[in-house]
């Protein structure tokens, strides 16, 4: 069976296609054109639905599931389609650093999943617990069989905090332990410790493990801002913000990487690397870092973010669906076609966000881009063609710095940077990048999740 | 025009999230050009100059504002990006304010 971690875990949103948006467009032409948007131009089916008779099963009701959802709906006549998995709150997860930092109340990031099935769709809510894909059929938690034509897999991922000797994730919140990942609670109890920490200041700790992660910049984010409301306060000289990563990086595009070390040096913010979180000592407020060479260093601290390692779910990890070989079989990720998103083995399977073992890009942003390829694709494999649209590996990261400046970063799964406006510097500090972090993507995120964009 | 397709579905998703603010604003519009569409003797045209006073006061004034309610301040203003937007927004509030208080200069006497 799938675990809590894993239900609580979606495909990350927030991001910066979105964000292409806004640069210069938005304010031109959004206002003036608003107007011509009706309910009706929204949400019209397509001219051209393809009919069939085929049975569809989407297994997760994040982001991406939501988003495959509703495009299936309007492009197919006649087919079954079927939404698994018991999650009943739909949790804007780009949203949570700033719940997490104090910019938003923790209700902007809830919403809920069924406000965004569309109609004729059946939602089984339950979690899938095995797959077998050789009789193209899912079993549920309550032994419900279900068999299906074709299935996309949008399970998002799965946080490990039990990797973490001693943490507990009831305790977020409290002994200046924060972790922005777990929940849209855990993201406001994160604030509550930082907001504690900053009245007078101390040790900051910061982790990063040495897994793929969801939002990879969200580790970044809290450490810019826990830097900028410790200034904030007045009690950064009383401070010091110490980051550990388990890698021999931060982020895994070398330019980003870069500019963001020489903004930490700037910032007094030391990095040591190859410093893996391995336990945590909650009461005590201390954590143990395995070093490459085995030992173990004792730190302790007043305030520490804590980002898990993380996987694919259990229930995807345990299956035949899982990565066999190389880099993205350590985790279990899905084993799809970086391009076309298809499963290498299973061509009536696909993938959709973080739950596929892709190079970079779990994020809304991935989302936003893959979605509707992987339904063209999908589409294409159902009228017995092949795989018509490649994905690369777009992703995005409005790179929080402090409250009205963020970093506009957009690259491709081999780490180029591609901004959308060639004419915005991506490494600037922009006001526009947060603005559209604080107002337009959740907006952004909706109109991916209801397969308009 | 996929990023046109784009800002239009923000908007539109924008409009929902604001619905009373939106709502109260066309029924202020709807309020003011009809009880200005009734009267025979509107001064339009006279009622130009103060309009735009009121809009370049409104814009001033929404070169602070907008930043202040976004969490920020006119200072995170450094990119030519920034101002750029930042204008383009002032200038849209100001039309805003321009379109509800024309109809109300052109009523008077």
């Amino acid at each position: 069976m799938a675990s809590d971690e894993s239900r609580l875990s979606h495909p990350d949103p927030s991001r910066r296609q979105f964000l292409k948006l806004g640069s210069t467009l938005l304010p031109f032409s959004a206002v003036a054109s608003s107007a011509l948007l009706s309910t009706a131009q929204a949400e019209a089916p397509a001219k051209n639905q393809q009919k069939t008779r085929a049975k569809i099963v989407i297994i997760g009701s994040g982001l991406g599931g939501l988003a495959a959802a509703n495009r299936l709906h309007r492009e197919l006549d006649g087919a079954k389609i079927t939404i698994i998995d018991r999650k009943q709150e739909h949790n804007y997860q780009p949203g949570y650093t700033l719940v997490a930092t104090g910019v938003w109340p923790k209700d902007k990031v809830r919403d809920r999943n069924r406000d965004f099935i569309p109609s004729g769709v059946e939602w089984v809510q339950e979690m899938a617990i095995e797959f077998e894909p050789e009789q193209n059929r899912v079993r549920t938690e309550s032994g419900k069989t279900i068999e299906y034509d074709y299935m996309i897999v949008a399970l998002g991922l799965q946080l490990n905090y039990g990797a973490i000797e001693g943490m507990d994730v009831k305790a977020i919140g409290d002994n200046g332990l924060g972790s922005v990942y777990y929940s849209p609670d855990a993201a406001e109890a994160t604030w509550k410790a930082m907001d504690q920490f900053r009245q007078k200041g101390g040790q900051a700790i910061m982790t990063l493990p040495n897994t793929f992660l969801k939002c990879a910049g969200a580790p970044l984010k809290m450490t810019f801002m826990l830097d900028s409301r410790l200034r904030e306060a007045g009690s950064r000289q009383a401070s010091k913000i110490d980051f550990y990563s388990a890698l021999k990086n931060i982020f895994s595009v070398k330019v980003i990487n870069d500019e963001v070390l020489k903004r930490w040096r700037g910032l007094d913010i030391p990095v040591n690397f190859e410093h893996q979180l391995t336990a945590i000592d909650i009461a005590a407020r201390k954590a143990s870092f395995s070093l490459p060479n085995g030992q173990i260093e004792q730190r302790e601290y007043d305030f520490i973010h804590v980002v898990p390692p993380m996987s694919a779910p259990d229930v995807i990890r345990q299956s035949v669906l899982a990565s066999t070989e190389g880099v993205m079989a350590k985790g279990g990720w899905l084993e799809v076609d970086k391009k076309t998103l298809q499963h290498k083995r299973f061509p009536n399977i696909f993938g959709l966000g973080d739950i596929n073992g892709t190079p970079r890009g779990k994020t809304a942003a991935t989302i936003k881009k893959s979605a509707p390829i992987v339904v063209q694709n999908l589409l294409d494999v159902m009228a017995g063609k092949s795989p018509s649209l490649e994905f690369d590996g777009y992703t995005s990261c409005p790179l929080l710095l402090r409250e009205g400046a963020a970093l506009l970063i957009e690259f491709d799964g081999d780490g180029n940077l591609t901004p959308s406006l060639p004419m915005i510097e991506p490494l600037q500090d922009s006001w526009m990048a947060w603005l559209m972090k604080y107002r337009l993507l959740k907006p952004a995120y909706l109109s991916v999740l209801k397969g308009r964009v | 025009m996929y990023e046109i397709w784009l800002t239009l579905n923000i908007v539109y998703e924008l409009m929902w999230m604001y619905l009373p603010a939106v709502v109260v604003l066309l029924l202020v519009l709807a309020l003011v050009y009809g009880r200005a569409l009734q009267r025979k003797k509107c001064q339009w045209r006279a009622a130009i100059r103060p309009t735009l006073m009121v809009a370049v006061v409104v814009a001033i004034l929404s070169l602070w504002l907008v930043p202040v309610s976004t969490h920020s301040t006119l200072a995170d203003i450094a990119y030519w990006v920034d101002w750029a937007n930042l204008m383009a927004i002032c200038a849209g509030v100001a039309l805003v304010a321009a379109a509800i208080v024309w109809p109300v200069f052109s009523l008077r006497r």
